[in-house]
């Protein structure tokens, strides 16, 4: 079990860590009443402005490995039933190009204002960081750990955490800011154009 | 402040959690919406049901939640800080007891109040929800402090879903034994780590609407808390139980005890509906009228055929296994006939000299032939505390029981009767309200009636 973290905290990551496991959970089907939760992980590839360089830096569940293999999303969890991750994105750090400075990684509700949802009715949120060997490393060493759960309420789109270069290293900031508009909100912010 | 579904906050930064404070609901619709509160575990389970708040149960042991209800709104009071450490989490739910969904709301409220702080509410349409019979309005948590979410969400189920999604596992695994009656409350028997919570005098049922003006048997020891309790401990029956509730209030009759009596045909032609349980289903539908009134919450039970044969009295331990099994043995005994009055004599003779008015409900599928019989006994019986309700199953020939009405030459009307084509299908508060037309008539007649001077 790694460290537990609250909002706004940063701390440095494994030096010895060139694979990471992003894994995001959380639940949401307690009531069988009104529509069904969707929710998204996505990661953003951002350079030094805090903009994509491209779409193609946005990783989603349309877009699930960015072009230099750095950062793989391994697909869509449709219901966020069971225990464990709801959702998992690899980071192979080694492959991370020089003018990315930072990953964003956010969860979005999907058709968050037609199905009237929001991140209050989300409960045990959490996203995690383990240290694998390589993506067959189904739990590796977990590092780090930070809940989301009392962090939000209205919002339909968080940024989880970020992940950005500091010296030669790599940090862990557990933003956990919330935003309203959803995924499309998030990507205009990054860039992206939708 | 106005809040939204899905908000989230700290209670502690608007209000003061250690002095009492409300929260109230205030619904407006087309269904009959049922409010509760649901004190539960760490594990979202009730694993202590005395902190099920609700129209049964409307207080917790220390009374650090208390529930009014009146026609527009529903209040309970709230000592968050004087809750044991066991509850974690006040559930506040809204449930329909029908087949209207929460789409029927027209305006709902739910509002966080304490004298000198600004009330937060949370105002809710039909138009948030769909097909849900119940939903959790807010939950009340404790994390690090007192927070609030306004969950607004629910189940499509009503308020069995609710009981399903927060009940304990040990109580679907085994019921819980019943509280002895009339006793002050036993503490619940399933919980792990409760045990220092000691119980305390039974609350006080309030808001029940007026009591009847002279009732008749009133018990004033509050006897019926415990018996309150005896359907909340029976979860099976906690649909029941509501719309007995509500028909005895309308008709006046909460504070009424009385004798209750079951009498079911066990003629031939009675055999299918042995067979695909609506015999079953009638006493288990009685029960909870027998609970509620009834002067020690049982019913008193006869089987008829050719002969008559009193059974032992129906109760929450027994009433699934009242109907003897297998039924065909029993027939055959009772002798396949439709002999009414020596049935009737032995009801009679039960009752002739009862302190209490006594209310027999008289299951038939009719086929009539002994009419002279049944009319000389209900001609000798009217001057007797005995009211007879009679009540056709699916069946023909009612002969006499359907010009009751008509029949002279008795003291008082001491009898009713109606026909229900299919017992299964006639909603709960239906069947009540019909079973309860006459009785309450008969009441006001005897009562105080020189006839009758062991009715006070």
């Amino acid at each position: 079990m790694g460290v537990n973290l609250s909002k706004g905290q940063r701390v440095s990551l494994d030096k010895g860590m060139t694979m990471a496991l992003i894994g995001l959970g959380w639940d949401t089907n307690k009531y069988d009443g009104g529509a069904d939760f969707d929710l998204d992980a996505s990661a953003f590839l951002l350079g030094a402005n805090g903009k994509v360089r491209s779409d193609q830096d946005f990783i989603f569940y349309g877009n699930l490995k960015s072009v230099d293999g750095s950062v793989r999303h391994t697909g869509d969890n449709l219901t966020g039933e069971g225990d464990g991750d709801d959702e998992v994105i690899f980071i192979d750090f080694s492959k991370i190009p020089a003018d990315v400075e930072k990953i964003a990684i956010t969860v979005t509700i999907y058709d968050a204002e037609i199905r009237k949802q929001n991140f209050g009715q989300v409960s045990n949120a959490y996203v995690r960081v383990a240290k694998i060997a390589n993506e067959n490393d189904a739990n590796g060493t977990e590092q780090l750990r930070f809940d989301l759960v009392e962090e939000f309420s209205i919002e339909t789109a968080l940024v989880v955490c970020e992940i950005y270069r500091h010296g030669g290293d790599w940090k862990f900031n557990a933003v956990g800011a919330g935003y309203q508009g959803g995924l499309a909100a998030l990507c205009r912010s990054f860039g992206v154009n939708v | 402040m106005n809040i939204s579904r899905g908000t989230r906050l700290r209670l502690t930064d608007s209000f003061r959690v250690s002095e009492p404070m409300n929260l109230r609901i205030s619904v407006d619709g087309t269904a009959e919406y049922d409010i509760s509160c649901f004190g539960v575990d760490q594990n979202d389970k009730l694993s202590d049901d005395r902190y099920m708040v609700f129209y049964n149960q409307t207080a917790s042991p220390d009374r650090e939640i208390t529930m009014h209800a009146d026609a527009v709104k529903t209040v309970f009071t709230m000592s968050l800080d004087a809750l044991p450490m066991t509850i974690t989490k006040l559930v506040f739910t809204i449930s329909i007891d029908g087949t209207e969904t929460m789409s029927s709301l027209r305006s709902c409220v739910v509002a966080v109040e304490q004298a000198g702080a600004e009330p937060i509410c949370l105002p809710l349409t039909g138009a948030d929800f769909s097909s849900e019979r119940a939903i959790v309005a807010v939950e009340i948590y404790r994390k690090d402090v007192w927070r609030l979410c306004a969950v607004a969400s629910g189940f499509n189920g009503g308020l069995s879903d609710l009981l399903k999604a927060y009940g304990g596992e040990e109580a679907d695994a085994a019921p819980a034994p019943m509280p002895a009656p009339a006793s002050a409350p036993t503490p619940a028997p399933r919980t792990s780590g409760m045990d220092m919570i000691q119980p305390i005098t039974p609350p006080v049922l309030e808001d029940l609407g007026a009591p009847a003006p002279t009732p008749v048997g009133a018990n004033p020891t509050g006897k019926k808390i415990s018996l309150e309790k005896k359907l909340s401990a029976e979860p099976k029956l906690i649909s029941l139980a509501k719309p007995i509730q509500i028909v005895l209030e309308k008709k006046k009759l909460n504070d009424t005890t009385a004798r209750v009596a079951l009498v079911l045909d066990m003629s031939g032609s009675m055999m299918q509906r042995y067979k695909d349980g609506t015999v079953q289903s009638i006493v288990k539908k009685m029960l909870p009228l027998a609970v509620q009134f009834d002067n020690d919450g049982s019913l008193d039970f006869w089987l008829y055929g050719s002969l008559p044969r009193r059974m032992p009295a129906v109760t929450m331990k027994n009433f699934e296994f009242a109907v003897p099994m297998p039924f065909e043995q029993t027939m055959f005994d009772l002798g396949y006939g439709n002999n009414e009055p020596d049935v009737m004599r032995q009801v009679i003779d039960e009752y002739r000299n009862s302190d209490l008015p006594a209310y027999v409900i008289f299951i038939t599928d009719g086929d009539i032939k002994l009419e002279r019989d049944i009319k000389n006994l209900l001609t000798d019986s009217s001057r007797l505390p005995i009211f007879w309700q009679f009540v056709g199953v699916g069946g023909k020939n009612y002969g006499v029981l359907q010009r009751l009405d008509a029949m002279q030459g008795r003291y008082v009307d001491n009898a009713g009767f109606f026909a229900l084509d299919d017992f299964q299908r006639v909603p709960n508060d239906t069947l009540y309200d019909r079973l309860l037309s006459q009785f309450p008539q008969w009441l006001n007649t005897i009562r105080g009636d020189a006839a009758f001077p062991q009715i006070r």
